[in-house]
């Protein structure tokens, strides 16, 4: 069995389409997506009265004319992994006056665009063959979770056990350990342990399972972030920003102990790499996604081992 | 679509501005300071400027070595830029190998980068280990001796510049370098400071000396210093009368028959030379953070930019201050008697690089000490700073299966890369031998034009980003910078590869630059090839494993 591994597009319509397109061009019998999917900014294009479009897009000022233009616009706010939102002038004080109604804004932009991604994934996977697993991340309002359950093409892998084919299942957790940015889906790493603990029960033969859980393991070489401050500045020494180790001890923990077959994990895009932790071979493709390349790993599983791997960008 | 700066859009437009909801791993970028202090401090300062001062004159008679510097400063500038947009467009993953295996072909990349940045980056551990013998330890037993009347202080200084000797510091700071990178970054940044704080005095010392030291004080020192090595009364004079002897003309450095005065032709020589100092000013993380704008992209300019600036004032003042206060005359004659292995300077009793001359003009053993302790530290720095870069470079390659797994290991008890830091040293001990016991000890700017193939590389595929990933180029800041109609990044790519085509150019005709030898030619040619002919080979390898590398780089349609 052939497994493609991404994680981490934060939006970008270009990774997913890549995502979506990565059974075909690896040969994979199963993608998984393994957190945070949604954008972390909503871009405004506001219509003005006579006819034409103002944004602010990549900290300059753009005005797009015609709707060849605007779709032009909407197209690189997207590659971006932004969102575009088109407003009027009155709408636009209105998001900026008030923090409900922007919230509001993302949640609704969000779920439509999910949406419609999802709907281009069922129709590029539509009789194919290809099993396709789309999990939330910890910056994933639990939202859009309806949005998954109620596609055709794809499941959703957290908090549950899936049975993959060939005797492997699928462990997913969408948690992380709590970060500075406080994001929907955050535990404590006590509580973190106790829900693995949850999830693992439900495992019959670890030698047989895939983990999939969306933070890395701590002091993984798969988790070293760059520290910030209580002000989310990044902290430096000597001009370089200091790395630490973000990673979670409760999913080292249950590496460690229950060693799984395959660990896959994102969260930490610049962890780009693999290692391994007792038997378990643990990979973090990282994500490069405001760029456009989704860094992902393919895996090929065959008689309960791990017969081939590798990191990409595709 | 019209994309306008905000400033020369023409009614003022409120603001429209971007919302965004506190996700992981958005931040307020590193402050310009910060990495504009790393990208100064990086650089191989104190052993570029000893080379240039030195060899320049010799090797292009009639340069204007300060004006040579700042011209490689202003056209290094188009490189840094060009780097800096390549930055703007990928800002998670960046670097040389990133940029070229996905805007030219993996293989280029490979035979590129791990030529120039690994295999050649173990060259450069040869050359810091050198340094800090050569430059540092040497000088620096040997002028205290002699200051303080210590014949066994002296002896130490001989001996620490013979081959055997260099071979024994070098390996002796190897284990100072490896320790620190095995240790982790954190452990380097701590140092850093103090390893930046003494080469920063350096430069300081040299030039409240340089300053206060009139010309004819200096050579009154320099003879004073000079009588406990040679009979000859006047050994300033004998210095400059020898090397016309020895048919160098002092051709004036200005007010002669070029443009301005200037001996253009051979100041630009000076280039190759320099450039070895100032090339390294945009090897920072770009930590920019994820969100791109324009904004970012300036932060990143006056980074790299702002660094070189800085670097190549440093080197510019600090070179016309050793013309005023040591003569220029002398000076050159200094180096042509040196690089030409004349016996006339047999008496001077070390290499005659600038931190030992303003050490002369210092006298005192505290002063001594300060100035070329510098040169100990900077030479620590390479060590440590080019095993950082060349052991990530080494674990980005085995991530790719490029290069074998094990080099991508981390130890679990040190959480470093010590297979990399290892292989990278090992690597470094070969080049250290061959160094300082083969003829490859003759090409020392092998090095950097072996870098020049990197740099070339690399701004080819700026020039071609455009056009091979156009859709990466307009979602990016740069996407929307154009001069007279063409797109800037592609400009400044131009623009670099036609100044390292120079640097090439001179590398390979000027004599005096001992790089134009076949052997030299032939090593770096070799080591291309052979990284070359690796990845074609490992990759068939791979291949009948089931693993296709060329997977690894290749764009997935997103349509």
């Amino acid at each position: 069995m052939k497994l493609f591994f991404a994680s981490d597009v934060h939006g970008s319509e270009r990774c997913f389409l890549k995502f979506i397109n990565a059974g075909r061009y690896y040969g994979a019998d199963v993608l998984v997506l393994g957190g945070d999917i949604t954008g972390k900014a909503l871009v405004p294009i506001v219509r003005g009265p006579n006819g034409a479009y103002r944004a602010e897009f990549l900290g300059d000022a753009v005005t797009a004319a015609t709707a060849a233009e605007l779709g032009e616009l909407q197209r690189l706010i997207r590659f971006n992994g932004h969102y575009p939102l088109v407003v009027t002038p009155d709408e636009l004080a209105g998001l900026r006056a008030s923090p409900e109604a922007q919230a509001a804004a993302f949640r609704r932009v969000m779920r439509e665009t999910l949406a419609r991604w999802l709907d281009v994934a069922a129709e590029r996977l539509d009789g194919r063959g290809t099993r396709c697993l789309v999990m939330p991340g910890n910056d994933d309002d639990p939202d859009i979770d309806d949005i998954i359950a109620s596609s055709p093409a794809v499941e959703n892998p957290h908090d549950r056990v899936v049975e993959l084919g060939d005797g492997l299942v699928l462990a997913g957790s969408a948690y992380s350990n709590t970060t500075p940015w406080r994001a929907p889906r955050e535990l404590p790493e006590a509580d973190l342990a106790a829900h693995l603990e949850g999830l693992c029960a439900r495992v019959g033969d670890f030698g047989r399972a895939v983990l999939c859980t969306h933070v890395p393991p701590y002091e993984s070489g798969l988790d070293s972030a760059p520290a910030v401050d209580s002000g989310l500045n990044l902290r430096a020494s000597a001009g370089q920003p200091r790395l630490i180790a973000a990673g979670s001890r409760a999913v080292r923990a249950v590496i460690e102990a229950r060693q799984p077959l395959l660990a896959l994990h994102g969260h930490i895009h610049e962890g780009r790499g693999f290692c391994r932790l007792g038997r378990t071979l643990c990979i973090n493709p990282g994500s490069d996604y405001a760029a456009g390349i989704l860094r992902g790993a393919w895996v090929t599983i065959e008689g309960g081992r791990v017969r081939g791997f590798q990191l990409v960008a595709g | 679509m019209n994309m306008t700066s905000g400033g020369r859009h023409q009614e003022r437009l409120p603001a429209i501005g971007t919302f965004v909801r506190p996700a992981t791993g958005l931040v307020r970028g590193m402050g310009g300071t910060q990495a504009l202090i790393y990208n100064t401090m990086i650089t191989t300062l104190l052993l570029g400027a000893a080379l240039t001062y030195l060899w320049a004159p010799y090797a292009f008679p009639g340069c204007n070595v300060a004006l040579g510097i700042v011209c490689t400063g202003v056209f290094g500038a188009m490189m840094m830029t060009a780097y800096s947009m390549l930055a703007a467009t990928m800002p998670r993953s960046g670097g040389d190998y990133v940029f070229q295996s996905r805007i030219l072909h993996p293989a280029v990349a490979f035979a590129a980068v791990g030529s120039g940045f690994m295999i050649w980056l173990m060259f450069w551990q040869a050359l810091g280990g050198w340094m800090v013998a050569v430059m540092g330890i040497s000088p620096l037993m040997l002028m205290l001796g002699a200051t303080l009347g210590s014949p066994v202080l002296e002896n130490l200084g001989r001996w620490a510049a013979t081959p055997h000797g260099v071979v024994v510091v070098s390996l002796l700071s190897f284990c100072v370098s490896a320790a620190v990178c095995a240790v982790g970054v954190r452990a380097y940044l701590r140092l850093q400071k103090w390893l930046l704080a003494g080469i920063m005095l350096t430069f300081a010392l040299v030039w409240a000396l340089l300053l206060t030291t009139p010309q004819a004080e200096f050579a009154a020192r320099f003879n004073a210093f000079m009588a406990g090595f040679s009979p000859a009364a006047d050994y300033y004079q004998h210095v400059i009368a020898a090397a016309r002897e020895a048919g160098f003309a002092a051709a004036p450095v200005a007010g002669g028959a070029g443009f301005g005065g200037i001996n253009w032709g051979a100041t630009f020589g000076v280039m190759p030379i320099a450039w070895t100092a100032l090339a390294w000013t945009m090897w920072s993380i770009m930590n920019a953070g994820e969100i791109k704008n324009a904004g970012r992209l300036r932060l990143q300019l006056l980074q790299t930019l702002g660094a070189l600036a800085l670097n190549t004032g440093l080197l510019a003042v600090t070179a016309v201050l050793l013309a005023h206060s040591m003569g220029a005359d002398f000076l050159a004659a200094m180096g042509q008697l040196y690089y030409s292995g004349s016996e006339a300077l047999a008496e001077f009793p070390v290499p005659p690089y600038f931190g030992v001359l303003a050490s002369i003009a210092a006298g005192h053993p505290a002063l001594i000490f300060f100035i070329l302790l510098g040169f100990v530290l900077n030479g620590v720095q390479i060590l440590i700073g080019m095993c950082l870069g060349g052991s990530r470079v080494m674990m980005a390659m085995s991530f790719d299966r490029v290069l074998p797994d094990a080099l991508a290991d981390v130890s679990p008890r040190l959480r470093t890369p010590l297979n990399a830091i290892l292989a990278y040293h090992a690597g470094a001990v070969a080049w250290v031998l061959l160094y300082n016991y083969t003829a490859v000890g003759a090409f020392t700017l092998s090095v950097t034009l072996a870098s020049m193939v990197t740099y070339m590389f690399t701004s080819l595929a700026a020039a071609l980003l455009p056009f091979r990933e156009r859709e990466m180029y307009l979602g990016s800041p740069v996407g929307r910078l154009r001069i007279l109609g063409v797109p800037a990044i592609t400009v400044f790519g131009i623009a670099s590869l036609l100044f390292n085509l120079a640097i090439t150019y001179y590398f390979l005709t000027a004599d005096r630059l001992f790089v134009n030898d076949v052997r030299s030619e032939a090593l770096i040619g070799a080591i291309f090839v052979l990284c070359l002919v690796y990845y074609f080979a490992r990759r068939a390898y791979l291949k009948r494993r089931g693993i296709n590398i060329d997977l690894a780089f290749a764009q997935i349609p997103p349509e």
